[in-house]
């Protein structure tokens, strides 16, 4: 009987049993309106956000960031790599607001990174979109095929979507972009909000890590950030 | 004949909250054609969040039938009583289709296995449904996958629905999944049992043995990322983790060798090491038939051409994501220059009866659709016979009108009708004479003479008829 079975366990199971992805989007404002205090504030929550990340080995491994700021246009600050590679860029204030063309963008992303998933046959979470403004968008002749193309991918469960107002941010304008128009916003202070991108990296840490075995959960809210 | 309705036997606590569906810690049963164990353990997260253990599966030889049956079930991590929802999936679906078979109500037929699998799901989706209704819980709160597979020595069938799967060996040394991982796009998704949209498949080629697993275990030696750079080495089936689970049960000098192998695989994944890596419930079944198994050809793998193609795709993956591999890496390791092919390159599962289903398990259109295009009816015979008669006889009655007409036509027409008619018969006649005379090459010239003066005349009958009136 003895011979029929391995002498240990080791050859029994592949080396690398294939660890699953999640990839998260930071859609970042920095229109006018965030100069001085509020732009330092983002500037060290993105820092934040990659000390945070990459004291997690999980998800140092399996978690793919971009960060995408707007203001009178959309520019990619961090295309997409791993956790393990990211560093926070230095960001300054200035222009308008074009936030629906940076939602429309950080769709366009997102979709490039799961094709890439798919090609490699690397399992993933679902992608995580983090907005953050002080404002409202003033490109608002893309708001009507933002909402849809937003809408449809948050109700067919392909994405799932944080928004985040500061200081006079509309609130209103932020929940009609949820679904059903009364979705979750952030809602913190414009001179102390970093602590969201902790939450966020603490979050996409928990989902990396899991097993599937339960419902993945993000973390706990820090007291400074209201939820509405 | 008409099927008698099929009822459960089986009793459910109202108060599923309270209560705990039994284990499946272990269950081993070998007689004279087969072998075969099925395992069910709590994982590692669940131990450390006290959730009872989600999974749960069975195997039955049936005596006397020739049959074994086996049945697995992973709950929806979500769902609050998905232990129960997997526990009922799994008993009623095997004590449906054991009762189907004993019943010998239909010849073990492709055909009838399709209804007997199909009913064995509906029956458990109804069951579960039944259950929850009656604790006054909503239905989604009990969702599992679920796996049946069905082995005569032979052949394989499954019927199946969610991320778990059949992994079989067939007699030619072929390994290969005998299902589709049924799950949504992401990796924590899955296509649970209320969807309805379960595949039957049947492995095209004679089996040996079979292994079932729920994802906790089948991620671990069944992989899911393509083929890579042309090379499908092994069907992506990790295979040094099943063979001993086969081959173990085979072992003629020891009575109880499924037991044994029970409880090899019980303790290895109980292990530090498997659950250092893997934390989620762990479900693991085998079957085989040992007589065939020792006669079929033995599956080739070698760890060595394993490892290192994942060590190539390895590199690839992290230069495409843009991780930096560390100098030294073994993943930097160069492919071998010759990397054998295996033998026979197969696909994973294709459905022979199945695809989306609707949620009462009847097949969709396009299924019903298909299934009559493929299948040679009575019904059309006869209706494509009847149509070929109609046409038949549609062509005789214009011929027959064609010269009653013309005959009546002759037989008609004042002054001419005589003549025409005496001529007409005159011709008959020669025809009559030369063919009772003549040699075969002068009756063909004069009949096609004949028949050019008949179709000229009684055109020009036609023509003047009218116009005389």
């Amino acid at each position: 009987m003895e011979d029929r079975m391995p002498l240990n366990y080791e050859d029994m199971i592949p080396q690398n049993i294939g660890e699953k992805h999640v990839a998260c989007v930071l859609l970042v404002d920095i229109s006018g309106s965030m100069n001085g205090r509020p732009i330092a504030e983002l500037n060290e929550g993105l820092q934040e956000f990659g000390r945070a990340l990459a004291q997690d080995g999980q998800a140092r491994g399996c978690a793919d960031v971009c960060i995408i700021s707007f203001n009178s246009g959309v520019q990619t600050e961090v295309p997409f790599c791993p956790a393990s590679n990211y560093m926070a860029p230095q960001l300054s204030a200035g222009g308008l607001t074009c936030m629906n063309q940076a939602i429309l963008e950080g769709l366009n992303a997102i979709e490039e990174r799961k094709n890439l998933y798919k090609s490699y046959g690397i399992p993933y979470f679902r992608p995580w979109i983090f907005l953050l403004t002080d404002g409202e968008p003033t490109d608002v002749e893309h708001e009507r095929i933002t909402k849809q193309k937003l809408l449809d991918a948050v109700r067919g469960r392909k994405v799932n979507f944080f928004p985040m107002g500061i200081g006079n941010a509309n609130i209103a304008k932020l929940k009609s972009y949820t679904a059903d128009g009364n979705g979750m916003v952030m809602k913190a202070s414009e001179r102390e909000f970093k602590e969201a991108f902790v939450w966020l990296s603490s979050s996409i840490s928990t989902v990396t890590n899991s097993t599937g075995a339960s419902a993945v959960q993000p973390s706990q809210m820090p007291p400074m950030i209201e939820i509405l | 004949m008409v099927r008698k309705e099929y009822s459960s036997k089986r009793t459910y606590p109202q108060d599923l909250l309270r209560n705990l569906p039994p284990k499946q810690e272990g269950k081993s049963e070998r007689n004279a054609d087969f072998s075969a164990f099925a395992l069910s353990l709590q994982g590692a997260s669940h131990v450390s969040t006290q959730v009872p253990c989600q999974d749960y599966s069975d195997i039955r030889i049936l005596n006397g039938c020739g049959v074994v049956i086996g049945g697995i079930a992973d709950g929806v991590g979500s769902c609050p009583l998905s232990h129960w929802g997997a526990y009922i999936a799994v008993c009623e679906a095997l004590d449906y289709v054991e009762e189907r078979i004993r019943s010998h109500e239909a010849a073990l037929g492709d055909e009838a296995l399709y209804e007997v699998l199909n009913g064995a799901f509906k029956h458990a989706e109804r069951m579960v449904a039944q259950a929850a209704d009656a604790a006054s819980q909503a239905v989604r709160n009990l969702q599992s996958t679920l796996t049946v597979a069905l082995y005569d020595g032979s052949n394989l069938y499954c019927c199946h629905v969610g991320d778990d799967g059949v992994v079989a060996q067939q007699q030619n040394g072929i390994v290969k999944l005998a299902t589709n991982r049924l799950k949504g796009e992401e990796a924590s998704s899955v296509y649970p049992l209320q969807t309805g949209r379960w595949e039957i498949t049947k492995v095209r080629n004679a089996v040996a043995g079979f292994v079932m697993a729920t994802d906790g275990v089948l991620d671990a030696f069944a992989m899911m990322y393509p083929d890579y750079n042309n090379i499908n080495y092994s069907n992506r089936i990790y295979y040094p983790f099943m063979e001993p689970a086969l081959y173990g049960m085979t072992d003629k000098k020891v009575p109880d060798a499924a037991k044994k192998t029970l409880d090899f695989y019980r303790k290895y994944l109980e292990s530090p090491g498997y659950r250092g890596k893997v934390t989620d419930d762990l479900t693991f079944v085998a079957v085989t038939s040992p007589a065939v198994l020792e006669k079929s050809v033995h599956p080739e793998f070698s760890v060595d051409t394993w490892n290192a193609i994942e060590r190539e795709h390895e590199r690839k993956k992290a230069e495409a994501l843009g991780y930096s591999i560390p100098q030294g890496s073994s993943v930097l390791e160069a492919l071998p220059d010759t990397v054998p092919e295996y033998p026979v390159r197969e696909r994973a599962a294709e459905p022979v009866m199945s695809s989306v289903r609707r949620r009462d398990g009847l097949p969709s259109a396009r299924e019903q659709t298909k299934k009559k295009s493929d299948r040679k009816s009575p019904n059309d015979r006869t209706f494509l016979l009847l149509i070929a008669t109609g046409i038949l006889l549609a062509v005789l009655i214009a011929v027959l009108a064609f010269f009653g007409l013309r005959y009546f036509r002759q037989h008609d027409k004042a002054g001419e009708t005589g003549s025409l008619n005496e001529e007409w018969l005159k011709k008959e006649t020669e025809i009559q004479t030369m063919t009772d005379a003549e040699n075969s090459s002068k009756i063909g010239n004069l009949l096609k003479a004949s028949d050019s003066d008949v179709i000229r005349e009684t055109e020009e009958e036609l023509t003047k008829f009218p116009e005389s009136k």
